[in-house]
């Protein structure tokens, strides 16, 4: 008797693409639905797991587009460490989608950025991106040109985009409680006064989240209209949660919502992709491997494990489009060599995540 | 009588060759002897067991008046580490340019892109390498450093720089490397007197250009030299470490 499972491939079911795998051998996880030519400009943005997929682009000759490069002349170390070439624009970690409308709507001239700024010991920090500048900037002036460059950086790299990649990584956040923006931390936590009366908890539904993120994609569209994007989720847990849940409840809540409103998002704009860096972490046939002792920070292997898959896919995208379009060029070297651990915990010891601030504040 | 060896490279020849210089120097009982070797020679001496190693030591030999092929640093009281080939116009106007090219970043990012590239020259420096070999092998003597004097002033080298504010600034920040340095090893720095510069203060007045003599041959420099300096520039120099070294004598008799 036919039924539609009866010719499905062997990925469809859990027994021969899971349970009878080693794990590590675990494939065909993702197929993109646009191809990605090493000429194409990708922009990253998102919580701090999008930095991966932007170290993983450049090591493997795809175009990632610095729309607000640092010094040519500096160490990369020096221009990490001031957050450049850390995004495609120095934006900062941008955790919820509602942040990123931020960003989109002030870029795009729909509204203007806040004028607030806050300070710490005589220094002023970006309520937006507070960590952008160590040990802040020298005046509100300099903090506000510094996020105009921003703004124009991130303009472009939504004009001129042919990939728009974004993770998404928190639906937590504080709002103003007068106009209604969020901040990209708590204030008072990586600078600021926080204030209960002009700053309140949000924890956004699958609803907003939704709302946020189709907003934000139409404008895009809008400015951009043949940019394609690709949706990923940070696998990375909450390091604290405002909720007054348990911690790994906020987590699931949180992650459950940005994961299904990606899913949802990528089923319905045919622009739309979705690159499951989330469940290569975080699926039970992965045991919890790929995290760090602390069970919640994603270790180098794991970082390479997902990004393996990730440039995996995208090759195999290239190299089907290559042998349909004789005008492209093929691809140089498309997969990444197998890094040392060594190499690949350097890499993860330097990504940027802002809201890891909050651990400082657990009690002992 | 104190001894003090001086040690560079071809700028030597404006020190050498200041009679007043040389003659304030005897006058307070000092013996100096120049040492080093001139243009790309001078990169190649090397310090081993106690001594400096020339790579031409006949000519070595004729720059300290026959007296040292390579050179015993026992010998010495003080040593003057004269420019050591530390030439700071070039690689100011080269740091300005280049930061000329991020105007507009934060202040912190600009002063921490200064710091790095002068940082990374001062490592790349022979000069300093020497400077360290010869301060840790021998770290109770007197030493004294000061860099190559600026370029005087000209329109051709004027003319690369696209910002004389900001060429100041990496000048000041290239002084205070070095001066901090040295401050680390117990070696004086003397930065070059402002007597000497021009109005603009980030160039050598060119009076001070003007007839400068090659040591060793004692020709003129070519006319378009801007780097040599001549007698008169060996003149202040010479008085000022005089007076540099004078001020710690009565210590030094003091405690003797």
């Amino acid at each position: 008797m036919s039924h539609p499972y009866s010719d499905l491939p062997a990925p469809a079911f859990w027994r021969s693409a899971v349970s009878e795998r080693n794990p590590l051998e675990t494939s065909d996880l993702w197929s993109p639905k646009h191809a990605l030519l090493p000429t194409d400009s990708v922009v990253t943005f998102g919580s701090c797991f999008a930095q991966h997929i932007s170290r993983a682009l450049r090591r493997n000759g795809f175009s990632w587009l610095d729309c607000e490069p640092g010094a040519s002349f500096v160490s990369d170390k020096l221009n990490n460490r001031f957050n450049y070439g850390v995004f495609s624009a120095r934006t900062g970690n941008i955790y919820s989608a509602k942040a990123l409308l931020q960003w989109v709507k002030w870029s795009l001239g729909h509204e203007t950025a806040p004028e607030e700024v806050w300070e710490r010991n005589g220094r002023y920090y970006d309520p937006f991106r507070p960590a952008i500048e160590p040990g802040g900037f020298a005046s509100p002036e300099e903090m506000h040109a510094s996020r105009s460059q921003t703004l124009s950086a991130f303009r472009r790299a939504l004009t001129e985009s042919d990939l728009f990649v974004f993770t998404l990584g928190l639906t937590e956040s504080w709002e103003n409680a007068q106009h209604g923006y969020t901040y990209a931390t708590c204030p008072g936590t990586n600078a600021g006064t926080f204030d209960p009366q002009a700053h309140v908890f949000r924890n956004y539904s699958y609803a907003d989240v939704h709302g946020h993120l189709q907003e934000a994609l139409t404008l895009l569209r809008d400015v951009n209209p043949d940019v394609r994007i690709l949706l990923t989720v940070s696998p990375v847990p909450l390091t604290a949660t405002a909720s007054g849940k348990h911690v790994v409840v906020s987590t699931t809540y949180s992650k459950s919502v940005l994961r299904a409103v990606a899913g949802a998002v990528s089923d319905t704009w045919d622009s739309v992709d979705y690159f499951p860096s989330y469940e290569i972490i975080t699926a039970p046939s992965f045991r919890g491997m790929f995290y760090d002792p602390n069970m919640r920070t994603v270790s180098g292997r794991g970082v390479d494990f997902v990004m393996s898959h990730f440039i995996a896919g995208i090759s195999d995208g290239a190299t089907d489009s290559a042998s349909t379009d004789a005008s492209q060029p093929a691809p140089a070297e498309k997969i990444a060599p197998v890094e040392t651990a060594l190499e690949a915990e350097a890499d993860v010891d330097d990504i940027k995540c802002e809201e890891e601030i909050l651990a400082a504040f657990a009690p002992n | 009588m104190p001894k003090i060896c001086i040690i560079g490279n071809s700028h030597l020849g404006a020190l050498a060759l200041s009679e007043t210089g040389m003659k304030g120097f005897a006058e307070a009982g000092y013996d100096v002897v120049y040492w080093g070797a001139a243009g790309s020679l001078f990169g190649k001496i090397e310090y081993s067991e106690g001594q400096l190693i020339s790579p031409a030591p006949a000519r070595s030999k004729i720059i300290s008046s026959g007296r040292y092929g390579h050179l015993p640093l026992s010998d010495f009281d003080v040593v003057v580490f004269y420019g050591m080939a530390v030439t700071l116009s070039n690689v100011a106007a080269q740091i300005t340019n280049r930061l000329k090219t991020i105007e507009g970043r934060s202040k912190s990012f600009v002063d921490a892109g200064l710091a790095e590239q002068i940082s990374e020259w001062w490592e790349r420096r022979l000069g300093r390498a020497l400077m360290q070999d010869v301060t840790d092998a021998a770290p109770a003597k007197k030493f004294v450093f000061t860099t190559d004097p600026l370029v005087a002033e000209n329109p051709e080298y004027l003319g690369k720089i696209k910002d004389t504010v900001l060429l100041r600034k990496a000048l000041d920040a290239l002084y205070a490397h070095c001066e901090k340095w040295c401050e680390e090893r117990n070696i004086s720095f003397y930065r070059q007197s402002e007597a000497t510069l021009a109005g603009n203060r980030i160039t050598t007045n060119f009076d001070y250009n003007t007839n400068s003599v090659k040591m060793e041959a004692g020709k003129p420099h070519p006319e378009d030299d801007f780097v040599h300096m001549n007698s008169s520039y060996g003149d202040i120099v010479l008085a000022d470490l005089l007076t540099l070294l004078e001020a710690d004598r009565p210590a030094e008799r003091a405690a003797g």
